[in-house]
């Protein structure tokens, strides 16, 4: 439903939980010009409002809202960068003393984006520069979770050119080139053209959250918004492969994988074929790598649907990577001849309905499920998904893993073992 | 007659139920019935500080490899005939476990097939099923569980701090062992501990979501079997008050150095009233509301990262602050320069009330989910707690009670940082 041109509002009344959450998320194209500053924004932002001038103010008066949490954050999803700024906090009827608190919770939200504490009408240097500073020690920390920073490697590798290719972050070197003057230029571009969804989950009064949101929208001048478009490769035409050395005991590898299935046309199918494959304890990576060679903890397959692209990640020593390769590639294989019973399909689709139900019991989860549907065709509801993975065959399970094609293999692993 | 205790909370209007079955197993359930699914957990009290115990019909102790609650934990899953994880594959049924210093718990969450999901839990867990064959087997997989942890910044950093606070607690050792003390692990090992530990009396039952309590107990009570009485004695060596070593560094291949700076606190256990002030104290201290966040944060000691907590571990308390920072030791001082200065001025009464109102929302938030309230349900249950009492100590605490916790509390000369560089 769209108020103001560029914004969606998505109100969820629900009066089972104690919590409820508000979150605004601003869209863009992800791009190695624009990511460092857009990432900035969302912390730089969160950090205080003109009536709450700095962090301390700010999070006294959180804390004094039951420990409210108003937080600004970047994502990608696909080829997109997603701004983030969400307020969560417990429901008014759970108050010590019967104080209501949503009201105050949704205006902070809308103040700490429209109204910033400016100086000149600039954002203040100093939370720049501590902001910069907070940016590139989590630039700088991506590489202690060996197993985030080889999956972020991976992609940035197989996706060299695309833009889910580029670090959400930016690097250091575009973080150090930001100013009050730009900053405060992309502040007012992004709420003038970056497409504003708004989703609201919880008790709290939906019409005052759009009523607030649409006035605090009201001044700035909307420019018609588009949301960004995605590149999808179908297929790889053959597989790269890429070695990091670094100082660690347990090797990690990583797989990438191209399919013709995504957003756009059928993700769902892709997402049983990766539950099957590796997404459960009793998936294929599991059973075989895992359990019956004992090659490794984790050993496992997740489906990004925005780029219709699979990975598989595993944790394991140098000298078993051959053999947990051609495992991994003999069990894809498999899958691709039709090796899967009816009884593997029927529990992978059991798994999946169930973690589909689950997400309807949190504010959070069921605030992500629509939110992570923002490029697909078709938004589906919970149920409407559970349905679509219930009508496929063994056919269409079959036919989609045969599209599955290898495009890059990485390993993050010590120099010597090789 | 079997009969559930129910405990109701005027500040939350809700309800659960409490009992404790005939064959010694605590069971409590949490009514959710506007809620599609149900987490369940079934929990021993049996942790990797376990490692040194008799029966009392035995003379002596038996003191067991490191690690071997948690390679227990892996190898209960699997059964003569299949693993636990194939059957809960016909469920639907979402399903892990986890080992810590003083429990080991079994769970699963559902939104369907409770009944089939609750059978197959309470069988596995009872009906233990170790040979040679499968315990070499998992060597491998936890030899490389191990290897992952050894690569993880955050894993060590914690417990290279236990190993410089703790001189011969079991709390210093590491929980998954290491691969030469999980080597030593035999089938006959296994089920001694088995039969010490998981006795009824030393097993909880947690279910919250969209069950009742006579449904939970239906299923659960021609399951659950009967076992002789054994009294266990588990030998808890004297620690020293004093710390082993102030600073402890480790390499690891970091962009930026991670910190714990420990305070070994107090023996014994702690109280709801204590528990409650330790909490409201250590956010009071360095949340990021107060001055001693302000300062570090424009100071470019902490970022984001930075936090603060307490592990509350069969007798010993640890408080920890810990995060990244290019300058720990420089963190410290400020540290220990602020915690001085609130002993000597107390703590603003306003930092008090908004920290109070932000646990007490913390709190309400921990009990908002299944898995929150099963997991609440059980981590008060292993400390001698319960959850609405928790709730309304928070409501009653005073500012006396935090300054004088804080009085006692997080001395230097008890303390340890812990660096990964």
């Amino acid at each position: 439903m769209n108020n103001t041109t560029g914004i969606s509002f998505r109100i969820i009344p629900e009066t089972r939980f104690k919590t409820s959450v508000i979150t605004l998320t601003l869209v863009c194209p992800l791009s190695s010009d624009t990511a460092a500053a857009n990432s900035l924004l969302p912390h730089l932002l969160s950090r205080a409002c003109s009536k709450y001038p700095d962090i301390t103010a700010l999070k006294r008066k959180l804390a004094s809202l039951y420990g409210a949490v108003l937080s600004g954050d970047v994502i990608s999803i696909g080829d997109a960068q997603l701004l983030r700024f969400t307020v969560r906090s417990i429901d008014d009827r759970y108050t010590m003393d019967g104080e209501k608190i949503s009201v105050e919770c949704a205006q902070l939200l809308s103040d700490i984006l429209t109204s910033p504490p400016l100086a000149d009408g600039l954002f203040r240097s100093d939370f720049i520069e501590s902001e910069k500073r907070l940016q590139c020690e989590k630039i700088d920390a991506q590489i202690n979770d060996k197993v985030s920073y080889s999956t972020r490697r991976c992609i940035e590798l197989m996706c060299e050119g695309e833009p889910f290719g580029v670090n959400p972050l930016g690097d250091k070197e575009a973080v150090g080139a930001l100013n009050a003057e730009n900053m405060t230029e992309l502040w007012t571009r992004v709420l003038r053209t970056y497409p504003v969804h708004l989703t609201a989950v919880g008790s709290m009064d939906g019409d005052a959250v759009k009523r607030a949101f649409t006035e605090a929208f009201s001044s700035v001048d909307r420019a018609s918004c588009k949301l960004p478009s995605h590149i999808f490769i179908e297929k790889a035409d053959k597989a790269r492969e890429f070695t990091d050395y670094e100082d660690v005991t347990q090797s990690k590898l990583v797989l990438g994988f191209r399919t013709p299935f995504n957003c756009t046309n059928d993700p769902y199918i892709m997402r049983l074929v990766s539950a099957c494959f590796g997404g459960t304890a009793h998936s294929r990576l599991f059973v075989n790598v895992r359990e019956k060679m004992s090659l490794c903890y984790y050993c496992s397959s997740s489906y990004f649907s925005s780029k219709g692209i699979l990975l598989v990640r595993s944790g394991l020593e140098s000298e078993n990577i051959e053999k947990a390769k051609t495992e991994i590639m003999a069990q894809l294989a498999d899958i691709q001849n039709g090796g899967l019973t009816d009884e593997e399909i029927a529990n992978a689709k059991m798994s999946l309905r169930n973690s589909f139900l689950e997400s309807l019991d949190s504010p959070r989860a069921t605030e992500l499920w629509y939110t992570s549907q923002m490029f697909d065709s078709t938004v589906l509801s919970v149920e409407e998904a559970c349905a679509k993975i219930d009508s496929y065959t063994k056919e269409d399970v079959t036919n989609a893993a045969r599209a599955i094609s290898l495009d890059t293999v990485y390993l993050l692993t010590k120099r010597g073992e090789q | 007659m079997m009969q559930f205790e129910k405990h109701y909370s005027e500040r939350l209007k809700e309800s659960y139920y409490s009992m404790t079955h005939p064959t010694g197993v605590r069971i409590f359930v949490y009514p959710k019935p506007e809620y599609k699914g149900t987490f369940a957990i079934y929990g021993a009290r049996c942790g990797s500080v376990d490692d040194n115990f008799r029966l009392s019909d035995e003379t002596e102790f038996t003191r067991v490899p490191s690690g071997i609650a948690h390679f227990l934990e892996h190898k209960l899953f699997e059964n003569e005939d299949c693993d636990a994880f194939a059957k809960y594959a016909k469920t639907g049924a979402n399903a892990n476990a986890f080992t810590s210093f003083d429990r080991t718990c079994y769970l699963f969450s559902c939104t369907d097939n409770f009944r089939e999901s609750f059978e197959i839990l309470l069988d596995f867990v009872q009906n233990p099923y170790f040979t040679e064959e499968t315990v070499k087997k998992e060597q491998g997989i936890i030899g490389q569980e191990i290897k992952m942890y050894d690569d993880d910044a955050e894993w060590c950093v914690t417990k290279n701090l236990f190993h410089a606070l703790y001189s011969v607690h079991p709390i210093r050792l590491d929980i998954a062992g290491t691969v030469e003390s999980i080597s030593e692990i035999t089938a006959d090992l296994l089920y001694r501990c088995y039969n010490s530990f998981y006795h009824p009396s030393n097993m909880v039952i947690s279910v919250a979501g969209n069950v009742t309590p006579e449904e939970v107990l239906e299923i659960a009570d021609p399951l659950l079997k009967e076992a002789k009485p054994v009294t266990l004695e588990c030998a808890v060596p004297d620690e020293p008050d004093e710390i082993c070593e102030s600073t402890v560094r480790q390499h690891l291949d970091v962009g930026i150095p991670l910190f714990s700076l420990g305070f070994k606190d107090k023996f014994g256990e702690l109280t709801t009233a204590e528990s409650v002030a330790m909490d409201i104290m250590l956010e009071a201290v360095s949340a990021k509301w107060t001055p001693l966040y302000r300062r570090l944060l424009d100071s470019e000691l902490i970022n984001n990262s930075f936090s603060a907590g307490y592990l509350n571990c069969r007798g010993t308390q640890t408080a920890i602050f810990s995060g990244e920072s290019h300058q720990p030791e420089k963190v410290r001082e400020v540290i220990f320069e602020e915690i001085e200065r609130l002993r000597a001025e107390g703590i603003d009464p306003e930092v008090f009330e908004c920290t109070k109102r932000a646990i007490y929302g913390q709190y309400v938030s921990a009990l908002a989910s299944n898995e929150g309230i099963a997991n609440a349900i059980a981590d008060c249950t292993f400390n001698g707690m319960e959850i609405y009492s928790i709730l309304d100590e928070v409501a009653r605490v005073t500012l006396d009670d935090v300054n004088e916790m804080l009085k006692v509390r997080l001395r230097a000369d008890k303390s340890a940082l812990s660096i990964i560089e």
